[in-house]
């Protein structure tokens, strides 16, 4: 495990809960923990290396997230408000990680995406790491 | 300058309505908001219509932000127009890259009514 990929990937997701959806999250750990999900949301990183960042989201978590980005209740959002807001907050989360990460490098992002089959994430060099964030527990899996 | 007219180029729907709103929250709750989710979009849309500003992103599908911009600045009309750029991958070698092709401020996202602040005063300086 590299020290600084965790640093610089918590650090990330702190920052862009705190900064775009005005929420606590708080690094649990790497305990693996079930995460029921519907689906994936997920970022390739194309340069300086190739990797992805995937957040596996639990309906609580989005529902928070989607309400205090929007400001309305969740029952007044369109799904496809409520997958945009997640996957533009993977697209931030991506940007703040490589610039922790990377510092002033060249580096690019692909567009961040939804996939169904978590078979898909087949990598070596994998973090999967657990989050809560108002006591809703959700992952974040980098491969780099 | 005044930014009576002002469009939003970006892909995600989210991003534009905080975009939008932040202007709003900044003082500028009378102009009026032409939005595009990509480059190709807002390109046809500036072809029909006159814009005060540009707002991008620079990530977007079909057109992305560089190509935009690179268009635009070859366009009579439309060079002159001031460009933002708010986008989630950003440090000091993107920033020189988007300056020297002719933007006027770069905003890392998430963008706050602050940072919209700093740059529009930045741009009347």
């Amino acid at each position: 495990m590299d020290d600084k990929i965790i640093d610089c990937i918590t650090k990330a997701v702190i920052k862009t809960f705190e900064e775009m959806a005005f929420i606590d999250a708080v690094y649990i750990g790497n305990e693996k923990q079930e995460i029921n999900v519907s689906h994936l949301l997920s970022v390739d990183i194309i340069e300086p290396i190739k990797g992805c960042i995937v957040l596996f989201m639990p309906l609580e978590c989005k529902k928070k997230l989607a309400e205090n980005i929007y400001s309305k209740d969740f029952n007044l959002l369109s799904s496809e408000e409520i997958d945009d807001c997640q996957l533009e907050l993977l697209n931030i989360i991506a940007g703040n990680f490589l610039f922790f990460y990377f510092g002033n490098s060249k580096y690019k992002l692909d567009l961040p995406h939804i996939i169904f089959n978590e078979n898909e994430l087949d990598f070596n060099n994998k973090y999967e790491l657990f989050f809560a964030a108002e006591e809703v527990i959700f992952k974040v899996f980098l491969a780099i | 300058m005044e930014f009576k007219k002002i469009m939003i180029i970006d892909d995600s729907v989210t991003s534009r309505m905080i975009i939008k709103r932040c202007f709003l929250i900044s003082g500028l709750s009378d102009s009026v908001f032409i939005e595009a989710e990509d480059g190709l979009h807002a390109a046809s849309l500036l072809e029909k219509d006159k814009v005060d500003l540009i707002v991008t992103d620079i990530n977007m599908p079909k057109m992305d932000g560089n190509n935009l911009i690179k268009k635009l600045k070859t366009k009579d009309e439309i060079k002159d127009i001031p460009i933002i750029v708010i986008t989630s991958i950003t440090n000091k070698t993107v920033e020189d890259e988007l300056l020297s092709i002719g933007v006027k401020g770069i905003i890392k996202k998430p963008v706050s009514p602050e940072k919209i602040i700093k740059i529009l005063g930045e741009i009347n300086g």
